[in-house]
């Protein structure tokens, strides 16, 4: 009877699925780094108190050293619990708007759930998540779209309130290196306070920082894990690759220019690479700045989109010392610029056609 | 006419509410709203120029030359928020400076002016004061709804007086600071709007268009 609408559903399950896939270098990376991180904090400070801390103390004291195995079940007691949780707040909600609007669950929900826990810091707390995926779900999917038609991604905008309405999802607040009462903090953070010879001290170089044993949001440290996520999504063309490259060309192109511009401290004198490599850029332009739905659709959109999210980043980066990694705003404010941008393109592209032949 | 009275001051509560039906004065409903006190101060302004100004210029209507009335309607209305500016400063000064400029912006309000402009200049001075009070007190349901709620949430205390502790004193309870910031008051406003709506369906705008997928899902 809707031969077009079971196709159209099943290519949507078959990219749902490649996104996921795409996700699982990631998720793997997060799980690693956030025990590694967990242990490392550890060392330094006693920790919290509460259920999730004593988990992780109990499962860190029945190895006898660390390992890969150790961090891997430390760092497995960190996700596995918040990850549930979103999936459980995200599942709900979907179920009560799918039986109100009378339609089928959407399994889009999913996909969000995992994407807004690598985006949280390792012990966030869970009146975060809640909240964050309550208002994902019920005003970014709910209300404002749905699978494969969502206007901005409902993830950002869960992530987004998050950081706007607690004052300690902020990158630099103590939570952040996964243990509480430890004031370790994102690695962005790191060098937004004290530059390279910061980053020294925590023992970050290029290369920890590439495999991804940094402090910061749980999915978003590992550049590797990322480039195999983005290797899958370009190879199987879920993700358009004139936007991927337009995001980095235009991240190393004007961090370069802001550099050469004559800042001697600061962010302002932060290198390109360290750019790429701290903070949640990479992870961001792959995962949220290519949304195959919400971003823009015409080719020369994608080029104007990419270029936009890069100078926002810089743009924010340099300029607003409150908010030190400035991706989720810059993805945002990108996000919702798109659907002028392909109208601008489209308006032009139809005005040259039309000189062309009169 | 009890009965007429009575709907003139009643409807604009909900039936006709100039926030949620006829989206008007968002503008102040916004900037005012972060606390309990200023909303409930704010309305109670708003309340008192909205009636005094729609029963002056319901008695001046047949004097009105049409050229010149949204002149005249303005002239009252500034008069009266210029009169009430300065009360606020004499016995209120510390409410009156968080209001700061919103007191003032009274004058531009579409409320005020499109009260006086659609209803008083049409109609007897009793109808259109009940109209003016009317009009107040629903703006001022939805500026206290809202102002409650932003105040809750994002300081845990409502009238100033602290109701959960926050974890920078030690409690549990994490403000939401989100609630502080205007973008809160438009989903406020805007859940507000689709509560009304869901009770009173006639109130909903018809769609402008609809998607063709889900035309053929509800056959």
């Amino acid at each position: 009877m809707m031969p077009a609408r079971n196709r159209t559903d099943g290519g949507r399950r078959g990219i749902l699925r490649l996104q996921l896939l795409s996700l699982l270098p990631v998720t793997l990376a997060a799980i690693l780094n956030s025990g590694y991180q967990y242990l490392n904090g550890l060392a330094a400070a006693p920790g919290g108190d509460d259920l999730r801390s004593q988990l992780a103390r109990g499962l860190a004291s029945s190895f006898e050293g660390p390992g890969l195995y150790e961090y891997f079940a430390v760092g497995l007691a960190q996700l596995l619990p918040m990850l549930l949780l979103a999936l459980l707040v995200g599942g709900f909600w979907e179920r009560v708007i799918a039986e109100r609007c009378r339609r089928p669950i959407e399994p889009g929900y999913v996909l969000i759930a995992l994407l807004f826990t690598l985006l949280l810091p390792g012990a966030a707390p869970f009146t975060h998540i809640i909240f964050g995926m309550t208002c994902a779900i019920l005003l970014g999917k709910g209300v404002f779209g749905g699978d494969g038609k969502s206007f901005l991604s409902p993830v950002l905008l869960g992530v987004a309130i998050v950081q706007v309405s607690f004052a300690s999802a902020s990158g630099s607040h103590p939570l952040w290196k996964g243990v509480a009462g430890y004031a370790g903090s994102d690695a962005f953070a790191l060098y937004h306070r004290g530059g390279e010879a910061a980053l020294a001290q925590a023992d970050i170089d290029l290369w920890s920082a590439f495999f991804g044993a940094i402090p910061g949001p749980m999915g978003t440290t590992s550049l590797l894990a990322v480039a195999l996520g983005a290797a899958l999504l370009l190879l199987t063309r879920v993700i358009a690759w004139r936007l991927l490259v337009a995001q980095i060309i235009g991240l190393i192109a004007i961090a370069t220019l802001v550099d050469w511009m004559g800042a001697e401290t600061g962010i302002g004198a932060m290198p390109a690479y360290w750019h790429l490599l701290l903070g949640s850029f990479a992870f961001g332009a792959v995962f949220l700045g290519c949304d195959p739905v919400a971003s823009a659709c015409t080719n020369p959109g994608r080029w104007i989109q990419g270029f936009l999210i890069a100078a926002l980043v810089i743009l924010i980066r340099v300029a607003n010392p409150t908010h030190p990694d400035a991706v989720i705003p810059a993805l945002l404010l990108a996000s919702i610029l798109a659907p002028l941008i392909d109208h601008a393109v489209i308006a032009w592209n139809i005005k040259q056609r039309a000189r062309r032949h009169v | 006419m009890q009965d007429n009275n009575w709907r003139i001051l009643t409807r604009p509560l909900i039936d006709d509410n100039p926030l949620t039906l006829q989206i008007l004065g968002i503008c102040s409903a916004l900037a005012v709203t972060t606390s309990l006190d200023t909303a409930l101060l704010m309305s109670l302004v708003v309340v008192c120029v909205l009636a005094v100004g729609s029963a002056v210029v319901s008695l001046m209507r047949r004097q009105i030359p049409r050229s010149v009335r949204i002149i005249v309607q303005i002239t009252v209305i500034a008069t009266l928020v210029i009169v009430v500016d300065q009360l606020l400063q004499a016995y209120a000064f510390e409410l009156s400076k968080r209001l700061s400029v919103f007191v003032g912006l009274i004058i531009t309000n579409c409320i005020v002016l499109g009260r006086a402009e659609g209803y008083a200049m049409h109609n007897g001075v009793v109808a259109s004061t009940l109209d003016g009070i009317g009009n107040g007190l629903g703006y001022s349901l939805i500026l206290i709804m809202v102002g409650a709620i932003r105040e809750f949430f994002g300081k845990g205390s409502l009238l100033n007086l602290q109701i959960l502790v926050p974890t920078s004193q030690g409690g549990s309870f994490e403000p939401l600071q989100l609630m502080l910031l205007p973008p809160s008051a438009f989903f406020i406003i805007g859940g507000i709007i689709w509560l009304i709506r869901r009770r009173r369906p006639r109130q909903v705008e018809k769609p402008e268009f609809s998607l063709r997928d889900e035309r053929r899902i509800s056959k």
